[in-house]
């Protein structure tokens, strides 16, 4: 039983693979490359969401709706026979798991190629899906700057970064790419913090071009004072409304500055 | 006031004239003449737009002519007439943009298509030409399901798409075609870069 789906007219192609799962279409954009070209041509740009979940060595793509974990990269799958993919630029094994419910894929070399083999991939069969991220490694800026170069350079948008540890605040400038992120303060390098904040600030209020709308930042330890005393050091003009800061961006819009019960919200508005 | 809403009331039916219901003459490609009642229309945008500027009274609609639909076999309409009259009065539904896409199959409609694909394909067509949205979303939700449990070897067979090898042999073949020269030329210049002639010229 066989159905001619590329002579299909455009709304029905199109009504048709968005019809299809995540995994459906995963495995539909390893088919062949008129696959991939049929995905690009029927689906509409960021279609689809995405949540990618890293730990350990394994990365997780989830639905949103369903939570249900979808891809597993580089897992042991020991006893299940494999599909051999071209996944981005490499080969990859691929192995079905429990009716397709479960996708592992192993490419045999390092964590770093897999990354970029995945995050091309997955930009070409769910045409460039808008992206979620739950960094919840021990140690996650490395990753998450292999990352974030990956997604950059598949035009991949990020919609929001969740981290479950302690991040380095040099990462700052990626976090202005993302619509959203969420992170846990670093009490390890406290004057560092408020430092680095500062400098963070100064770049939220100077390049308007950035995507960031909201960034938390949880068991925060610092007080008020302590962020407005960094931003006269740096020269960075504020205003306190109510129990909040603000401060005005190049454009226009305002940076609101909130700290309650130990949780600081920096929201662009 | 619509009939469902009309108040029941006990008369004789003979005395009065009662309102009929209009039913609309189709004619398909093999001439094939159906009759569809105006609610099922509905169903269909584009039969609807026409049935309502063709303005047809009850004594047109069997005077005149059937409406022709050019395109659509007498097989494929009787489906999609089947379909229209089953669900008539049922609302248009509107795209919520969920992803995936969620479309349950009613019973009637998973026997209705219960067809070889030859035939499907060409009910979808006919759903998409004569603008039926939610005979559209079923048999799309049937195709799609077609992929469940599929290798990306058996989706290739499915969707009935070439290998990338065979895929690139088209192409070169159709090049072939088109400039007979071609291949031609390229020998040639294979043959000049075993020589180790640098340049073509």
């Amino acid at each position: 039983m066989s159905f001619p789906l590329l002579r299909c007219p455009y709304l029905v192609g199109s009504q048709i693979l968005k019809n299809m799962s995540h995994q459906e279409l995963f495995l539909f954009s390893l088919s062949c490359k008129r696959a991939k070209k049929a995905i690009k041509m029927y689906l509409p740009k960021r279609y689809l969401s995405a949540e990618l979940q890293t730990k350990d060595y394994g990365t997780v793509v989830t639905h949103h709706a369903t939570e249900k974990r979808d891809f597993r990269i580089q897992s042991a799958c020991a006893g299940i026979s494999s599909i051999p993919c071209l996944i981005g630029d490499t080969y990859a094994e691929v192995y079905l798991i429990n009716d397709l419910s479960l996708i592992d894929i192993d490419w045999k070399s390092n964590k770093k190629v897999a990354l970029k083999s995945f995050v091309s991939h997955i930009s070409i069969c769910w045409n460039s899906p808008r992206i979620s991220i739950k960094m919840d490694e021990e140690k996650p800026s490395g990753y998450f700057l292999d990352l974030m170069k990956h997604l950059k350079l598949n035009a991949i948008t990020v919609d929001s970064v969740d981290f479950a540890e302690n991040v380095r605040w040099d990462l700052g400038v990626h976090f202005l790419q993302c619509k959203s992120v969420k992170l846990i303060f670093n009490w390890y390098y406290h004057q560092k913090f408020k430092f680095e904040l500062a400098n963070f600030l100064k770049m939220l209020i100077n390049y308007s071009e950035n995507k960031l709308k909201v960034i938390r930042i949880l068991e925060c330890k610092i007080t008020t004072e302590e962020i407005t005393d960094r931003l006269d050091k740096k020269g960075i003009v504020h205003e306190k409304v109510g129990s909040k800061l603000e401060l005005q961006r190049c454009d226009g819009k305002k940076v609101l500055i909130g700290l309650v019960d130990q949780v600081l919200e920096v929201k662009v508005v | 006031m619509s009939v469902e809403n009309a108040p029941v009331v006990d008369v004789d039916e003979a005395a009065i004239p009662v309102e009929k219901k209009m039913y609309y003459r189709f004619e398909s490609n093999d001439k094939k003449e159906f009759r569809v009642s105006e609610l099922a229309i509905q169903q269909s945008e584009t039969l609807n737009r026409l049935v309502e500027a063709m303005g047809y009274t009850s004594e047109d609609v069997e005077n005149k002519p059937a409406i022709a639909i050019e395109n659509i076999d007498g097989k494929t309409l009787k489906l999609v007439f089947q379909w229209c009259e089953h669900h008539k009065g049922e609302a248009i539904p509107v795209d919520d943009g969920s992803v995936p896409k969620i479309v349950e199959i009613p019973e009637f409609d998973a026997k209705l298509m219960d067809i070889d694909n030859g035939l499907l394909f060409k009910l979808i067509w006919a759903a998409d030409y004569l603008n039926i949205v939610q005979l559209l979303n079923v048999s799309c939700k049937k195709v799609a399901n077609m992929a469940q449990g599929k290798t990306p070897a058996q989706l290739r067979r499915v969707y009935l798409l070439p290998s990338d090898e065979e895929d690139e042999a088209a192409k070169r073949a159709a090049q072939e075609a088109q400039d007979p020269r071609a291949r031609e030329v390229e020998e040639e210049f294979e043959e000049r870069k075993r020589q180790g002639g640098n340049s073509f010229f």
